[in-house]
C-alpha cells in the first residue's frame, strides 16, 4: 500500500524536520500475543511549526510519541514504518546512538508534572545532567546555564531553586522545570505528551503561552498531544485526529476548525457542551472505541458513526462496514480517512450529527420554588497539629463561611481551581466531613445534629455521584449488590426480588442492560460505570444529587453521553444538582446558577447567563479568558502565580496578590458582598463605589 | 528537629512501660515465686522450706504489688514489681542464678556480641544490595529469574543448617578455622570470620529479593522515564535515580535493627561458643534463669525503641521532602 | 471393637482447619475476584507442581493425626475391653514395620551392620566386631548381594513409579483438558512423588534407608513423624493469628481515634520484645504450669499434644503484629475510597461496611502472608527446638532431629544422615512453601486485574 504523506499545500520547499511514514505499533496481550494497535501513521511537522494530535484516550497517541522518542513501555513495540528526524532515520539507530539524539534533537515533556521529576534530586542536579550529557558542561558555567534556563520558563530567582527538591515547588513551577529540563540542550523538536492536562486552567493559560514564546524564540517544531480542541485552537498550525490508532483527518487549524471533514472530528465537536446552546441536548456519540483486540475490518468508526443518512443506504454501509478506508488527500492540504467525505462537502460544525429538539426551558426567575436544601455560613476547618504534644496551631480554612440553596429542578454550579474547597463543601454536605460552623436546613427546616429521623431523610434525599469512576465502585461487588445496598441499608425495600427488581428498572433508567445485574465493575467502560453511580444514585429516590466533577475523568463523547442522561434525570425526577466542577463549558450548558470559590469563599455568585457573560470579580474573569476555547479570539487576562494554601491565605482579599486590578484597599480587609445585578453578588472592592 | 527527637522520646517511655508490665506479668502472675523455686530446684518433693529459702535468697518473699507491712515509701518499693521490673530502668538488674551480676555481665558480653553482629550486618547489607540492583538492572533475562530462583532457594534453608553445615566443611573437614571459641587480641579474627561469612550467607536470599523488588519498584516510575528522555545511559539512571530513591526505604527499614546488633545472634553465638549476650541469652533460656530473661527482655525492647526513633529521625535525614518540610 | 479412637486437640484442630481450606475454596469459587484469582493460580506450572507437593505432605500429616489406642489382648477373665496406653495414628499403623524394627544403636542408611563395633564373644575368643543389625538387611544370606539387591528394588520402585505416573497422565489426558490448567507441572511434582515413594517403600521393607539414630530408631520413620509437627505448628498457629489480626488490623484502621490508639500501642509493646525473647519467656512459663499441674494428662502424648498447641497458640500471639499492621494500613486507604464513602453516606452499618466492602478487598492481602507465614513457622519450629523451647522432647520434629544431630555429626567418623534427612525435607516443604507463596503474590496481586 503506498501512502501519500499528507502535507500542507502550501508548505514551504524545505524539508520537513519530523517525518513520520507507516508507523505502526502493537502491543502485547495476555493470552492473545502482539496485536495491533497503532497502523500507518503518516505526519510531518516542518521547522518551527505546532503540530497537534488530537483523540480521546486510548487511539494510540501518546504511545506514538513515546516511540518516536524510543521510550515505549516494554509490552509495546514497533512494528514498521520509518521516522525522520533532521533527515535521518532514528527508529533504526541503535540504542546507544539514539540516546544521544534524546534531549540534544528531540525532547519530551509529560503529563504529570509531579511524578515525572525525581523526589530526590534537585532541580539543579536534574537540568544539570541533560547539560552535563549532552553539552559537557560542569562546575560554575552549568550552574549559570542551568539558572539561566529556569529564568527562560519563568522561574524566580532561579540561583535559589537550583537548590531546591521538586516538593517545594507548585505543580505549574514543576511542569516550568520539565520545560527546562526539556530545552536543556536546545532541541529542534519538543514532544509535548498533554502537557497542561493535569494543571488549573489559569496554570495551563500560563504554560501554553510559555510554550508558544519558546516555541517563537528557539524556532522549535512542536509536538502536541491532548484531548482538548480549545488548547488545539489556541496552540497549533496543523491538526492530526487520531481515533483507534489511526490517523482520520489531518487539516491545517483554519481548515480543521471551520470545516471538520471526519465524522468523528464532527462527532468531537458536537459533543463539546460550549457549542450547545443551554436547554438542547449535546450529541453524544453512541457506544465506545473499539478495543485493539476486536478492531473492525472495515472503517474503524462504522459503528458509531451516524454521518447523515449515508449509512441508511445498504450499499455504503456495507463498504464502510468491509473495505478500510485509506487516508486520502481532499484538496487544501486536508486529508480524510473516509469513504464518503468529499472535497467539496464543507459542512457547519455539527450540524449533521443527531440532536434531540431543545426541552422546554425554564426561564430563571421564573422559579420561586423554596431550596430543598440549604446551608448558610459553612465553614470547615481543619487542625494543623505541631510541636511534642501535637496542639493546634492553626487551622487549614478549606471551606470559610460559603451559603448556599439548592431548588428542585435545577442546578447549582459551584466552579474553582484545585485547592479552593469545593469537594470540601461537596463532603460536608453529605456529611462525610465534620461541619466546623454553619446551619443546615432541609426543606426550610433546620438540620439538628443527632436526629435520628432526620438524619434517616437526609440520607435518602441526599446523595452522591463522584469523580473517579474506578474508585466509586466496589470491584468486589455485582452491580446489582451495588445497587441493592442502599436500598436495603434505608429500607426503601423489604425483599431482595422487590430490589432486583426495582434496581432492573434503574439500569434501565441509566441506559444500561438489566442483564448488567450480575457483572462486575471490572466490566464495564468508565462512562458506564459512572452510569452505574448515578443509578446508585437514584436507587433511594433522592431529592438532591451532589456532583463532584462526575464527567472530569472521561472522554469527551463520553461526557456528553452522562451531561445528556443528568439533564433528563433532572428533569423527569425534579432533582436538584449541586454540580462541583472546574469545566466552565459543562456549567454553561448544564447549570442554571453558578457560584465561584477562590480559597474557601465564594467571591461571585449569580445565574449562569449573568457570570458567564457579564463576569464582575476579576478573579472570574481571568478564570473564564484563561479557558482555551475552539473560537479563540478572546484577550486572555494573565494571572500570575497559582492558588496560595489555604493555611495562610493572604491577609485582606485572598485573591489581590495575583489580582491584576488591586488597590491598597483590597490588602486590608475581606470586601464585602455586593449586588452587580439581578440576584448576581460579588465579593469585590471594584463594586462597592457603584453601589455607594 | 529536636523537639521531634524529644516527641519521639516522650512516644517511647509509655511503651516501655507497657513492656514491663507484660514481662511482669508473664513472670509472677501466671506463676506463683513458688512454682518457680519448685522448678528450679527440681525436685518433685522440695520441702516449704527449701521453698521459703530460695525466695528469700532472691527477693522474691516479697508481696507483689504492696506491701502493707513496710513503713512509709517501702509500701510501694519493698515489693518485688519495683525491686524485680521497675529498678530496671536504673540499670539495675539485679542477679542471675549463679549469684553474678547480670549488669556487669552484660557489659562484658556486649564486646564479643558486636565483633559479629556489627560486620554481619554491614555485610550483608551491601551484598544484598549489589545483588539486588544486579538483578534489577538484568531484569526480566535469565540471569534475573535464575538469581530470583537461588534467592528462594537460600531463603527456604533453615539458619540452623548454614551453621552445622559451614561448621561441618571449613572447620571440620578441611580444618580452615577453628570450630568455636572466641581469642583475644589479633588472633580473633580467625574465629570471626567463619560466623560472620554463614550470617551473610544465611540472610542473603531473603534481602536480595525483597531489595530487587523495591528496585523494580522504582524502575517503572515516571520519572525514570524523564530520566531516559534526557538521553542518560542506563547505568547513570540506575546509580543516581533509582538507587538513591530505592535506598530511602532500605535504608530506614535496617536502621531499626541497629540497636539490636548489641543483642548478638542467638543461634551463631550459641554454636560457635562466642561469649556473647546472644549465647548468654541462650544458656538463660536453656537453664531456665528468670532473672536474666527477664533483663533481656527488658533490654530487648528498650533497643528496639531506640531502633524505631532512628528510623524515624533516619527518614528525616534521607529523604528531603520530610527533612525540609518539618 | 480392635481399636479405639483418640482425638487429640491437635488432630481436631487439624482437621477443622483441612476442612475451612476446602470451604474456604468452595467459597472462592462463588466470589469472581477470587475464581480468576485461583484460575491464574492454576496456569502456572510453578504454583500446581508446588502445590501438589504440599498435598502429598498434608497427606502424610492427615495420616499421622488420626489418632487410636490399640486393644491389648484378651487376659483371662477380663470382662471389659481394656486398650494400649500409647495412642498410635494411621501412619503408625500403616508404618509398623518401621516403629516396631529398632535397632540397638546407630547405623548408616541402607547397612546390613552396625556403625559400632561391638565386643562378640566366639568360640575364636573376644573380637571387636560390626554386627549384623536386627533388621537391616537382615533378609540376606550373603551381605556381598547387597549392592545387587537394593539395584533391583530402586529399579523396581523407578519402574512402578513410571507405571503410576503415565496412569495419572492417561487420566488427564484421556479427559481432554480443555482448560489451560496446568498439569505440566502437577504430572512433574507426581513424577517426583512416585519415585521417591516407590523407591522408598521397595527398600524400606528390609532396610534402614535413611539409617538409624542413636537409640536405634528408623530415620525414616521420625522424619514423617516430623511432617505432622511442621504443619501443625505451620497450620494451627494461623489459626490463632488470623482473627487477632484480622480483626485488630481492620477495626484499628476503620474506626481510627482511640480505639486505634489502643491497638497500635498493643502491638508496639508486643513488636517491642524480641521475638525469641517473647516466645521463651512465655514457653517457659507454660513449662511450669504444665509441670505444675500434671494431673491435667493421661498421657504423656496428651502432655506432649497440649505443649504443642499452647506452642502455636504463644507464636500466633506473638506473630499477629506484622499483617495486622498491613491490614491497618490497607484499611485506613480502603476508607477513604468513593465506594466506602458512598457506603456510609446511605447508613450502612459500620459491621456491614467491614464486611462488605473492606474485608472482601482485603482477602489477598490475608492469602498471600498466610502461605507466606507457613514456611516462616515451619522454620522457626526447628529453632526454637533447639534453642529448648520448641516442641515436646518426646515428640518426633524437624527441630529435635537437627538438635541431636549436632553432637553425632562431631564423632568420628561423622554421622550425618539424621541432619541430610531433616534437611531434605525440610528444605522440599519450605521450598514448596515458598514456591506456592511466590505464584500466589502473583495471581492475587490486584495489580493484574484489569
Amino acid at each position: 500500500m503506498i501512502m501519500p504523506n499528507p502535507h500542507p499545500s502550501s508548505a514551504p520547499p524545505t524539508k520537513p524536520l519530523l517525518d513520520v511514514r507507516g508507523l505502526a505499533l502493537s502491543i502485547r496481550q495476555e493470552n492473545v500475543g502482539w496485536i495491533p494497535a497503532v497502523s500507518d501513521l503518516n505526519f510531518t511537522i516542518a521547522a518551527g511549526e505546532t503540530f497537534a494530535l488530537v483523540g480521546e484516550s486510548g487511539c494510540g497517541k501518546s504511545l506514538s510519541a513515546l516511540a518516536l522518542m524510543r521510550l515505549l513501555p516494554a509490552g509495546v513495540r514497533i512494528e514498521r514504518g520509518e521516522a525522520h528526524v533532521l533527515d535521518e532515520e532514528i527508529l533504526r539507530l541503535s540504542e546507544a546512538e539514539m540516546r544521544q539524539r534524546r534531549g540534544r534533537d528531540m525532547a519530551m515533556i509529560f503529563q504529570e508534572p509531579a511524578t515525572s521529576l525525581n523526589p530526590v534530586l534537585t532541580i539543579g542536579q536534574q537540568i544539570g545532567e541533560s547539560l552535563q550529557t549532552h553539552l559537557g558542561e560542569r562546575g560554575q558555567r552549568l550552574r549559570e546555564h542551568a539558572a539561566e534556563l529556569l529564568a527562560q520558563v519563568g522561574i524566580n530567582d532561579p540561583l535559589r531553586r537550583l537548590s531546591e527538591y521538586p516538593f517545594q515547588l507548585s505543580g505549574g513551577m514543576k511542569q516550568r522545570v520539565m520545560i527546562a529540563i526539556a530545552l536543556a540542550s536546545s532541541p529542534r523538536l519538543l514532544i509535548a505528551d498533554e502537557p497542561t492536562t493535569a494543571l488549573d486552567v489559569t496554570v495551563q493559560s500560563q504554560i501554553l503561552d510559555l510554550l508558544q514564546k519558546l516555541q517563537a524564540e528557539r524556532g522549535m517544531s512542536l509536538l502536541l498531544i491532548t484531548h482538548d480542541l480549545g488548547v488545539v485552537a489556541r496552540m497549533a498550525d496543523r491538526v492530526g485526529v487520531m481515533y483507534a490508532g489511526q490517523l482520520v483527518e489531518c487539516a491545517a487549524r483554519a481548515d480543521f476548525f471551520s470545516a471538520p471533514r471526519h465524522p468523528y472530528s464532527r462527532a468531537l465537536f458536537a459533543a463539546l457542551p460550549e457549542t450547545a446552546r443551554a436547554g438542547e441536548r449535546l450529541a453524544a456519540l453512541p457506544g465506545q472505541v473499539p478495543a485493539f483486540s476486536a478492531m473492525p475490518s472495515g472503517c474503524r468508526f462504522a459503528g458509531r458513526c451516524g454521518s447523515g443518512d449515508r449509512l441508511q443506504v445498504a450499499d455504503d454501509r456495507k463498504r464502510c462496514l468491509e473495505e478500510a478506508p485509506l487516508l486520502e488527500e481532499r484538496g487544501d492540504g486536508v486529508w480524510v480517512r473516509c469513504h464518503f467525505q468529499g472535497t467539496g462537502d464543507r459542512c457547519q460544525v455539527a450540524d449533521n450529527t443527531r440532536r434531540d429538539a431543545p426541552q422546554d426551558e425554564l426561564t430563571p426567575d421564573t422559579c420561586p420554588l423554596p431550596p430543598e436544601l440549604a446551608v448558610r455560613g459553612l465553614k470547615i476547618h481543619f487542625p494543623i497539629r505541631k510541636g511534642i504534644l501535637q496542639r493546634v496551631v492553626g487551622h487549614v480554612r478549606a471551606v470559610d463561611g460559603i451559603s448556599l440553596a439548592l431548588t428542585p429542578g435545577r442546578t447549582l454550579a459551584l466552579v474553582g481551581e484545585s485547592g479552593c474547597g469545593k469537594t470540601t463543601v461537596g463532603r460536608a454536605l453529605m456529611r462525610m466531613l465534620p461541619i466546623t460552623e454553619g446551619d443546615l436546613f432541609w426543606q426550610g427546616q433546620a438540620v439538628v445534629a443527632r436526629d435520628k429521623a432526620q438524619e434517616k431523610i437526609l440520607r435518602q434525599s441526599l446523595q452522591m455521584v463522584f469523580q473517579d469512576p474506578y474508585g466509586s465502585l466496589n470491584p468486589r461487588m455485582s452491580v446489582g449488590e451495588i445497587l441493592l445496598e442502599g436500598m436495603l441499608a434505608l429500607g426503601a425495600v423489604r425483599k431482595a426480588q422487590e430490589g432486583r427488581e426495582r434496581a432492573a428498572t434503574l439500569l434501565e433508567q441509566v441506559g444500561l442492560k438489566p442483564e448488567s445485574l450480575d457483572r462486575y465493575p471490572h466490566e464495564f467502560s468508565g462512562g458506564q460505570r459512572q452510569r452505574i453511580a448515578i443509578a446508585r444514585a437514584l436507587a433511594v429516590s433522592p431529592r438532591v444529587i451532589i456532583c463532584d466533577e462526575p464527567t472530569s475523568a472521561l472522554d469527551v463523547s463520553v461526557q456528553a453521553q452522562i451531561l445528556n442522561l443528568m439533564k433528563d434525570l433532572q428533569s423527569g425526577l425534579n432533582l436538584a444538582y449541586l454540580f462541583i466542577t472546574h469545566n466552565f463549558a459543562v456549567v454553561e450548558y448544564l447549570a442554571e446558577e453558578i457560584a465561584v470559590m477562590y480559597l474557601g469563599r465564594i467571591v461571585e455568585s449569580g445565574t449562569t447567563a449573568a457570570v458567564l457573560t457579564a463576569p464582575a470579580h476579576p478573579y472570574t474573569q481571568a478564570l473564564l479568558s484563561a479557558v482555551p476555547r475552539i473560537e479563540g479570539g478572546r484577550e486572555i487576562i494573565r494571572l500570575a502565580g497559582e492558588t496560595p494554601s489555604p493555611a495562610h491565605p493572604p491577609v485582606g482579599c485572598h485573591f489581590h496578590p495575583r489580582c491584576p486590578q488591586a488597590t491598597p484597599e483590597c490588602r486590608q480587609s475581606y470586601p464585602p458582598s455586593t449586588s452587580v445585578g439581578e440576584g448576581h453578588r460579588v465579593n469585590c472592592f471594584l463594586y462597592q463605589g457603584a453601589k455607594v | 528537629m529536636f523537639a521531634y527527637i524529644l516527641r519521639r522520646l516522650v512516644y517511647a517511655i509509655p511503651i516501655l512501660v507497657g513492656v514491663n508490665l507484660l514481662t511482669f506479668a508473664l513472670f509472677f502472675m501466671v506463676n506463683t515465686p513458688d512454682d518457680m523455686a519448685r522448678m528450679q530446684l527440681g525436685v518433685k518433693r522440695v520441702t516449704a522450706e527449701a521453698i521459703e529459702k530460695w525466695k528469700a535468697e532472691r527477693g522474691y518473699d516479697r508481696p507483689l504489688f504492696w506491701n502493707g507491712a513496710a513503713a512509709g515509701a517501702g509500701k510501694a518499693t519493698e515489693t518485688i514489681f519495683f525491686q524485680k521490673s521497675a529498678r530496671m530502668f536504673l540499670g539495675d538488674f539485679g542477679r542471675a542464678e549463679d549469684g553474678r551480676d547480670i549488669a556487669r555481665e552484660i557489659s562484658a558480653r556486649m564486646g564479643p556480641s558486636l565483633a559479629i553482629a556489627v560486620p554481619t550486618f554491614l555485610l550483608g547489607l551491601g551484598v544484598a544490595v549489589t545483588l539486588a540492583l544486579m538483578l534489577a538492572f538484568f531484569r526480566a533475562t535469565a540471569l534475573d529469574f535464575w538469581g530470583v530462583a537461588l534467592c528462594v532457594l537460600l531463603m527456604s534453608i533453615s539458619g540452623l543448617f548454614y551453621i552445622i553445615g559451614g561448621q561441618f566443611v571449613f572447620a571440620k573437614v578441611w580444618q580452615l578455622v577453628p570450630i568455636s571459641g572466641f581469642g583475644e587480641g589479633l588472633d580473633t579474627w580467625r574465629f570471626l570470620v567463619l560466623p560472620i561469612t554463614i550470617g551473610v550467607v544465611g540472610g542473603i536470599g531473603a534481602s536480595t529479593r525483597w531489595y530487587r523488588t523495591l528496585f523494580l519498584e522504582e524502575v517503572n516510575k515516571d520519572y525514570v522515564r524523564t530520566a531516559r528522555a534526557k538521553g542518560l545511559p542506563e547505568t547513570v539512571i540506575f546509580f543516581r535515580h533509582i538507587l538513591k530513591n530505592a535506598m530511602i526505604p532500605i535504608l530506614t527499614g535496617v536502621v531499626v535493627v541497629i540497636p539490636s546488633l548489641f543483642m548478638g545472634s542467638l543461634l551463631t553465638e550459641s554454636f560457635f561458643g562466642i561469649p556473647g549476650l546472644g549465647s548468654y541469652t541462650i544458656d538463660a533460656i536453656q537453664s531456665q534463669d528468670f532473672a536474666v530473661v527477664r533483663s533481656m527482655v527488658f533490654i530487648g525492647s528498650a533497643l528496639y525503641i531506640i531502633g524505631l526513633m532512628l528510623t524515624d529521625i533516619s527518614y528525616t535525614l534521607v529523604d528531603p521532602r520530610i527533612r525540609l518540610s518539618s | 471393637m480392635s481399636f479405639q479412637p483418640v482425638l487429640l486437640w491437635s488432630d481436631v484442630l487439624l482437621w477443622l482447619l483441612v476442612f475451612a481450606v476446602i470451604g474456604l475454596g468452595a467459597y472462592s469459587g462463588r466470589a469472581r475476584h477470587l475464581r480468576r484469582s485461583w484460575k491464574r493460580l492454576g496456569k502456572s506450572n510453578v504454583a500446581t507442581a508446588a502445590a501438589t507437593l504440599l498435598c502429598a505432605f498434608l497427606l502424610v500429616g492427615l495420616l499421622d493425626s488420626l489418632h487410636y489406642r490399640q486393644r491389648l489382648p484378651d487376659a483371662p477373665g477380663q470382662s471389659e475391653a481394656v486398650y494400649a496406653v500409647e495412642a498410635l495414628s494411621a501412619l503408625d499403623g500403616l508404618l509398623s514395620h518401621l516403629r516396631e524394627h529398632n535397632e540397638r544403636t546407630y547405623s548408616a542408611p541402607l547397612a546390613a551392620r552396625a556403625f559400632v563395633m561391638e565386643t562378640e564373644e566366639t568360640t575364636a575368643g573376644v573380637t571387636r566386631v560390626y554386627p549384623r543389625l536386627h533388621y537391616g538387611g537382615a533378609h540376606l544370606e550373603d551381605e556381598s548381594g547387597k549392592a545387587i539387591d537394593v539395584a533391583r528394588r530402586a529399579l523396581t520402585g523407578v519402574g512402578l513409579a513410571l507405571l503410576c505416573t503415565a496412569l495419572v497422565a492417561g487420566v488427564v489426558f484421556r479427559r481432554k483438558p480443555q482448560s489451560d490448567f496446568a498439569w505440566r507441572g502437577v504430572l512433574s511434582a507426581l513424577l517426583v512423588l512416585f519415585l521417591v515413594a516407590c523407591t522408598l517403600s521397595q527398600l524400606a521393607g528390609d532396610y534402614h534407608v535413611f539409617g538409624t539414630d542413636k537409640v536405634g530408631q528408623d530415620v525414616l520413620y521420625q522424619t514423617l513423624k516430623s511432617i505432622r509437627t511442621a504443619l501443625v505448628i505451620g497450620l494451627v498457629t494461623t489459626l490463632v493469628m488470623l482473627p487477632l489480626a484480622v480483626a485488630l488490623g481492620i477495626v484499628a484502621g476503620y474506626f481510627r481515634g482511640w480505639a486505634d490508639d489502643v491497638i497500635q500501642y498493643l502491638y508496639t509493646v508486643l513488636n517491642s520484645i524480641p521475638g525469641v525473647l517473647l516466645i521463651a519467656a512465655s514457653v517457659l512459663m507454660m513449662q511450669v504450669v504444665i509441670d505444675t499441674h500434671p494431673q491435667w494428662f493421661s498421657t504423656s502424648a496428651e502432655r506432649a499434644d497440649l505443649r504443642l498447641i499452647a506452642l502455636c497458640v504463644i507464636l500466633g500471639v506473638t506473630s499477629w503484629t506484622g499483617l495486622a499492621r498491613l491490614l491497618r494500613g490497607e484499611t485506613l486507604k480502603l476508607r477513604e475510597l468513593d465506594y466506602i464513602q458512598a457506603a456510609r453516606a446511605f447508613g450502612v452499618s459500620s459491621v456491614r461496611v467491614i464486611t462488605r466492602h473492606i474485608l472482601p478487598n482485603l482477602m489477598h492481602i490475608v492469602i498471600i502472608s498466610l502461605v507466606m507465614d507457613f514456611s516462616a513457622l515451619v522454620l522457626a519450629e526447628a529453632v526454637l527446638s533447639y534453642i529448648g523451647i520448641g516442641v515436646d522432647p518426646s515428640m518426633h520434629s524437624f527441630g529435635s532431629m537437627i538438635n541431636n544431630a549436632r553432637m553425632e555429626l562431631s564423632r568420628e567418623p561423622a554421622v550425618w544422615w539424621s541432619l541430610a534427612a531433616a534437611f531434605s525435607f525440610m528444605l522440599v516443604l519450605v521450598l514448596a512453601a515458598n514456591l506456592f507463596a511466590d505464584a500466589m503474590r502473583d495471581a492475587f496481586d490486584p495489580r493484574h486485574e484489569g
